[in-house]
């Protein structure tokens, strides 16, 4: 049953709605209980003290006009006392006076009696008092003498008559209680000449006594000792109204109790006019039971009240449920598993785990995010810099700079965390922003940074390089050059990646500014060619030593120019395939020898030593074959290079004084050197004049004149053309390269 | 968010209906707009309506009659059979007048206003607080609808406009006028003297009357000549005034004389002499010095106690005299002077039975209701009493062998109006409706006879008032005017004539009689009546 019950979360909902209900029930009830009696008890005083009083001034306001009325008939000026036996005209003119009256429906009628004549008049007829008295009006309980002498009072006060059955044909109806009232008639206002009668239909009365409060209420005016009118639907005998009111003035209510030992409250006030004292009864019973009323009806409002609480209970309790059921559906929970609220904790308690989850792929995810603009933006895909901006800065990062780079940088193994180093190398500096990606393929991060000054950059660049120099010692770092278009990104990129490829010839000590490798590369690359000229020389001549100084040359060359990577290639693609033509061409020669072409092999090439490595290993083994296969040299040939090693220097040496020296033809001669050697006699006598140059400007401080002639050449314009053709720049300008790089 | 608006909004619906109390609409919601409303469902008793109706009757009760409505056996049996309760307000004939116009002024108009004297055409009319009936007539009151063309009886009822604006009231009776002479005979004969025939001998007689304590107490409380106030046409002071062939009453300050001229009253010749002759008995104690002021009520009182000699009256059987007074006096011939005696007289024309105010709520239950009391038995046991047994008082009425109600006895002292409203009735009898249905009782007849007697003896006026005061018709302005005339010339004449009664008449004050009477404009009330007199006589050649 429990189990049942704590099921349904609208069951719990609705036994919660009770039992808040039920304690704000006992609450009230309570509160009612000890509140209410006294409260409806003094709403019951007041209702009928008020009610007492709007009697009290609405009789009081209706004897005043009929005090009105007798003081306007005694100023009028047809009220001079007549005799109508004397003056029946008078008589005449008294009554159509009395029609003027009419108009107030308080009082059935109205009569006027002088005391010095015999006859009363109203305004349809004159009356002996006799007459009256005696035939026409018929008090009850009141004889004709004693009604004459009230008609006939001179005391000049106010007398009311209790109300009292009088059958009169001169009353509108017959057989009516009638309250009288006497009211003196003074002439001038002094002299009492007579009364004034008015006779009120007691329905007057008890119209007064009529009003909307639906109480048993007995309703009573006396005058002094004497009930004048009463409404009394309660059987109370008036004498004990009347003990209860002895003596009081102003208003009081009390609470009063019959010998029978029925109760009630009584209220009385006392009126300012004939001693008239007002009072009304009401049952206790009445209290109790508008007590009582009060409280069921306050229980049937709060029952009611109930009705649409609780429907508004079941309908938000619904709306609230029903969304918990679909996302327990949703969340794919058995949903009598447990109660509801259970299985929104676990629910809720799933989704904080699953978005946690989706957080950090997100995070993850805003990564890759990052990593694709990255990608975007080093393509140039963003049409202006401003959406670059902005789809930066939705992504959180921070582009907005004058400056910008791109930096390439190997990839370290994953166990030394070189991304996260970088990345906190970012957050130390809050002046540089870098964003990057891995580019897999390449074993590469790619990052561009974002500055304000190309300072910071720097200054961030030699700090990683620091850092991961420390991590592992043959990083490589490439920059490209400062730029601040965005437009520019790919160039930046293609900069980076110039720099970054350049580290087989500059090395991975230092930082790879782009800056360093273009500018070096101007000035190498004419001397490339001639180079290679050189190197070709030797290793057709088969000189081991010539090659080695090649090979050393090249290494000196390399560890101390920045080379374009460009140029490298053209060398060292030079260099290899002069190499493998050379020892494919002899036999044995195993295709494994091949490797050294591979451009993997090359990449793998970190430093400039294991490329030098490569090509020493290469040259020997060439040399060893080459050695193997001299046999099949011609020896004027070799005669030939001899007689030219000893007398290069000699200026007057020509190719017809050597083919004559030894019996060929010069252009024979040529064509047998080339064979054998791979080049022309001539070449060759450059190259050895050339070379020896080189020796003496780098290592003499001889002149460039004196070199000349040193070298076989008559003047010196001959040699600098020459030496520029050859090596690309002139003497002077090698010297000085040569100087700078020692 | 919308539902549970709409969920709020239901809840407060249902707290507040639980929290106020239901108001019930009050009546039909219908107003008495005078257009025709929707027929009532008459329940299968025959009750007008299934719930109880209030209406509020303000009602005309005759000055000399005790009456409780309330408590009346009639209105009783009536609201038992109708389901309609009525509020009454009774009016005594004296205070008709001013409380009726007050009514009117006040605003709180009751539903219905019944059997008194209305200007139909000041409000109805021209202020239209009364509710043209011709509309619901036929529909609501067959009784009255089937009888309403008898005799013409219709023909005085439309108004100016030629609507309907009450239920007429009438009663045919074959009779001609409505004031009678009586004398003492018992104490004529006690002075062994004759029926006065002529002013002077009346004089005399009355002066005899005065002289010899008729009444044999030792005091000298004999009354020779009485009257029941001024005007009353009844037994008023005006009454006298035919003596000197000037049919006086009150109703229009105008006779037609034997020229179909307009004539009023105080430029006929007989009216001078007729004041001062009242002035003599006033002068020489032989007429009441109360009979200017007293009402019918006193005038009665003094009859019965056997202190007049001669007044004028209605008829002596069943009326406010008891029979032992009643049978002193004799009917006699008005005595004449030498301008001849000439009685009003009058025609059997309805007077007014019941208008209905527009605030009248129950146009067609109040009809409904009037016309219940208009069915023949109905009617029958309202005017004479009880027709079978179980009623207060032993049957007064039975139907007799030719099929007519015929008066069984009727009860001393007035004391039908106990039981049955009798002359404050709704009535509607044209002469040949009536005389099929009704036996003439002895009142009936006796003044029946008086009728014949007075046509034959020639002191009837040729042509009646009532002519002017019902069948003339004045177009609405000149009505209101007539209106105001009235009430100057009425003050006016009541006010000269006591003046002459009791001061005399001296060639100056009749002149400055003479002078007021045109002052107030005599001859241009005279005028109007004779306008519309000679149209009433063109339209009906």
């Amino acid at each position: 049953m429990k189990k049942i019950f704590f099921r349904s979360i609208m069951l719990r909902y609705i036994v919660s709605y009770v039992a808040v209900m039920a304690v704000l029930f006992i609450g009230v009830g309570i509160y009612v209980n000890n509140s209410y009696a006294s409260a409806i008890r003094a709403r019951i005083v007041e209702e009928n003290t008020n009610r007492l009083s709007a009697l009290r001034i609405q009789h009081e306001e209706k004897l005043s006009s009929l005090i009105n009325i007798a003081n306007q008939i005694s100023l009028s000026p047809y009220i001079t006392p007549f005799k109508l036996k004397e003056n029946a005209l008078k008589a005449y003119y008294l009554k159509e006076h009395l029609h003027s009256y009419n108009a107030d429906s308080f009082y059935d009628q109205l009569y006027i009696v002088f005391h010095d004549d015999d006859y009363l008049y109203s305004s349809n007829t004159s009356i002996s008092l006799d007459i009256y008295t005696e035939k026409l009006m018929y008090y009850e309980g009141i004889t004709p003498d004693f009604l004459t002498s009230l008609l006939r009072k001179n005391d000049g006060e106010i007398c009311i008559l209790p109300s009292t059955s009088v059958r009169s044909v001169l009353t509108s109806d017959t057989n009516k209680n009638m309250v009288t009232v006497i009211i003196p008639l003074r002439l001038s206002g002094r002299y009492i000449v007579g009364n004034a009668v008015f006779l009120i239909h007691d329905n007057s009365y008890q119209r007064m006594f009529n009003d909307e409060i639906h109480q048993v209420r007995n309703m009573y005016i006396f005058s002094g000792e004497s009930l004048i009118s009463a409404k009394r639907p309660i059987d109370v005998p008036d004498e004990v109204i009347l003990k209860e009111i002895s003596g009081v003035e102003g208003s009081i209510n009390r609470n009063i109790t019959l010998p029978d030992g029925r109760k009630y409250i009584l209220f009385a006030q006392r009126g300012s006019l004939l001693d008239l004292c007002y009072v009304s009864l009401i049952p206790q019973e009445t209290l109790q039971m508008q007590t009582a009323r009060s409280r069921l009806a306050f229980s049937l409002f709060l029952l009611l009240l109930t009705v649409p609480c609780g429907l508004l209970t079941v309908y938000f309790a619904n709306r609230h449920v029903r969304p918990i059921k679909e996302i327990q559906k949703s969340i794919g929970d058995e949903i009598t598993s447990g109660d509801g609220f259970s299985a929104i904790k676990k629910g809720i308690e799933t989704l904080k785990g699953q978005n946690m989850a989706l957080h950090i792929r997100l995070d993850e995810s805003k990564e890759v995010c990052r990593a694709d603009f990255v990608r975007k933006f080093v393509k140039c895909r963003f049409p202006s810099r401003e959406q670059a901006v902005n789809a930066a800065s939705s992504l959180g990062m921070d582009i907005d700079r004058e400056f910008y780079c791109v930096a390439l940088i190997s990839a370290l193994p994953p166990e030394k965390k070189g991304l996260e180093l970088l990345h906190a190398l970012f957050a130390d500096n809050e002046d540089v922003h870098g964003y990057g990606m891995e580019i897999l393929e390449q074993e590469q991060y790619l990052f561009v940074l974002f500055s304000d000054s190309e300072e910071t950059i720097e200054t961030w660049i030699n700090r990683a390089k620091i850092t991961l120099s420390a991590l592992d010692n043959e990083v490589v770092i490439a920059v490209s050059s400062f730029h601040s278009d965005f437009s520019e990104a790919t160039n930046a990129y293609f900069e980076a990646s110039t720099a970054y490829d350049n580290r087989f010839v500059m090395g991975n000590e230092h930082v790879l500014w782009f800056s360093d490798v273009s500018s070096a590369a101007k000035d190498i690359e004419p001397f490339t060619e001639n180079y290679l000229d050189g190197f070709r020389r030797a290793l057709y001549a088969g000189d081991a030593n010539a090659l080695h100084d090649r090979i050393d040359e090249l290494f000196q060359i390399l560890k101390t120019k920045k080379f374009s990577l460009f140029a490298f290639r053209i060398i060292y693609n030079e260099m290899i395939s002069m190499l493998l033509n050379k020892y494919l061409s002899y036999d044995g020669v195993s295709e494994q020898s091949t490797k050294y072409y591979d451009i993997f092999e090359l990449s793998r090439c970190r430093r400039i030593s294991d490329l030098t490595e490569i090509l020493r290993q290469l040259c020997n083994d060439i040399l060893v074959k080459e050695e193997q296969n001299l046999p099949d040299e011609d020896p004027v040939i070799g005669k030939v290079i001899d007689y030219i090693r000893e007398n290069y220097t000699d200026p007057g040496l020509s190719m017809g004084t050597i083919a004559s020296m030894h019996g060929m033809s010069a252009a024979n001669l040529s064509l047998k050197y080339k064979e054998q050697t791979g080049m022309y006699p001539s070449e060759y006598l450059l190259l050895l004049r050339m070379e020896k140059a080189k020796e003496l400007l780098s290592e003499t401080d001889m002149s460039i004149q004196d070199i000349g002639t040193t070298v076989g050449y008559y003047d010196s314009s001959s040699f600098i053309r020459r030496f520029k053709q050859h090596m690309g720049v002139t003497p002077a300008k090698y010297r000085t390269l040569m100087k700078n790089v020692t | 968010m919308k539902k549970a608006l709409i969920v709020l909004l239901i809840a407060v619906m249902v707290l507040s209906a639980a929290c106020t109390p239901v108001i019930q609409p009050s009546g039909d919601g219908k107003e008495g707009d005078g257009a025709p409303a929707t027929a009532p469902a008459q329940s299968k008793d025959g009750k007008i309506s299934d719930k109880k109706i209030t209406l509020r009757a303000f009602q005309y009760v005759l000055e000399n009659q005790q009456v409780d409505f309330d408590n009346m056996w009639f209105y009783k049996e009536l609201e038992e059979k109708t389901n309609i309760h009525i509020e009454w307000e009774l009016v005594k004939d004296g205070d008709w007048n001013t409380k009726l116009n007050l009514m009117f002024a006040s605003g709180e108009w009751p539903d219905m206003i019944l059997r008194g004297d209305i200007d139909i055409e000041e409000y109805g009319v021209n202020q239209k607080i009364l509710v043209p009936l011709d509309d619901y007539i036929e529909q609501y009151m067959p009784n009255y609808h089937s009888r309403l063309y008898l005799n013409d009886a219709n023909v005085s009822i439309p108004a100016s406009d030629g609507k309907m604006y009450y239920i007429g009231n009438l009663t045919a009776q074959n009779i001609n006028h409505e004031s009678h002479w009586f004398i003492n005979k018992t104490w004529l004969d006690k002075l062994n003297l004759e029926i006065p025939k002529t002013v002077d001998e009346l004089t005399n007689v009355l002066r005899a009357f005065r002289d010899n304590d008729m009444n044999g107490n030792g005091e000298k409380d004999e009354i020779p000549m009485s009257a029941g106030g001024l005007t009353n046409h009844i037994q008023g002071v005006y009454t006298y005034f035919s003596q000197f062939g000037v049919p006086l009453q009150y109703f229009v300050y105008g006779c037609i004389d034997d020229n179909n001229k307009v004539v009023f009253p105080g430029y006929m010749p007989g009216f001078r002499d007729a004041c001062e002759w009242l002035n003599l008995c006033y002068k020489e104690g032989l007429l009441d010095p109360e009979a200017i002021t007293q009402d019918s009520n006193v005038w009665g009182t003094k009859m019965n106690a056997g202190r007049v000699g001669y007044t004028t009256y209605l008829r002596l059987i069943n009326t406010a005299l008891t029979p032992d007074t009643a049978a002193n006096y004799v009917s006699i011939l008005p005595p004449a002077s030498k301008h001849g005696a000439k009685v009003a007289r009058i025609l059997e024309v309805p007077s007014i039975g019941a208008a209905l105010t527009v605030a009248n709520k129950h146009i067609p239950e109040t009809l409904m209701w009037l016309d219940a009391q208009l069915e023949t038995e109905t009617m029958m046991v309202s005017y004479n009493g009880p027709l079978r047994e179980g009623g207060p008082i032993e049957p007064t009425m039975k139907i007799n062998d030719a099929g007519k109600y015929e008066i069984l006895y009727v009860p001393e002292n007035n004391e039908l109006y106990n039981y049955i409203p009798v002359y404050h009735a709704q009535f509607f009898a044209p002469g040949d409706y009536y005389f099929k249905i009704y036996e003439m009782p002895p009142h009936r007849v006796e003044r029946f006879e008086y009728s014949k007697e007075y046509e034959a003896a020639g002191v009837l006026e040729k042509n009646s008032y009532v002519y002017l005061q019902r069948l003339v018709k004045i177009p609405n302005d000149e009505s209101i005017e007539i209106s105001r005339l009235y009430n100057e010339i009425d003050k006016f004449m009541q006010e000269s004539i006591t003046n002459f009664i009791t001061n005399g008449v001296t060639d100056s004050v009749w002149q400055e009689f003479l002078n007021t009477a045109k002052a107030v404009g005599v001859d241009r009330y005279i005028e109007i009546y004779q306008k519309a007199y000679d149209n009433y006589l063109l339209a009906n050649k």
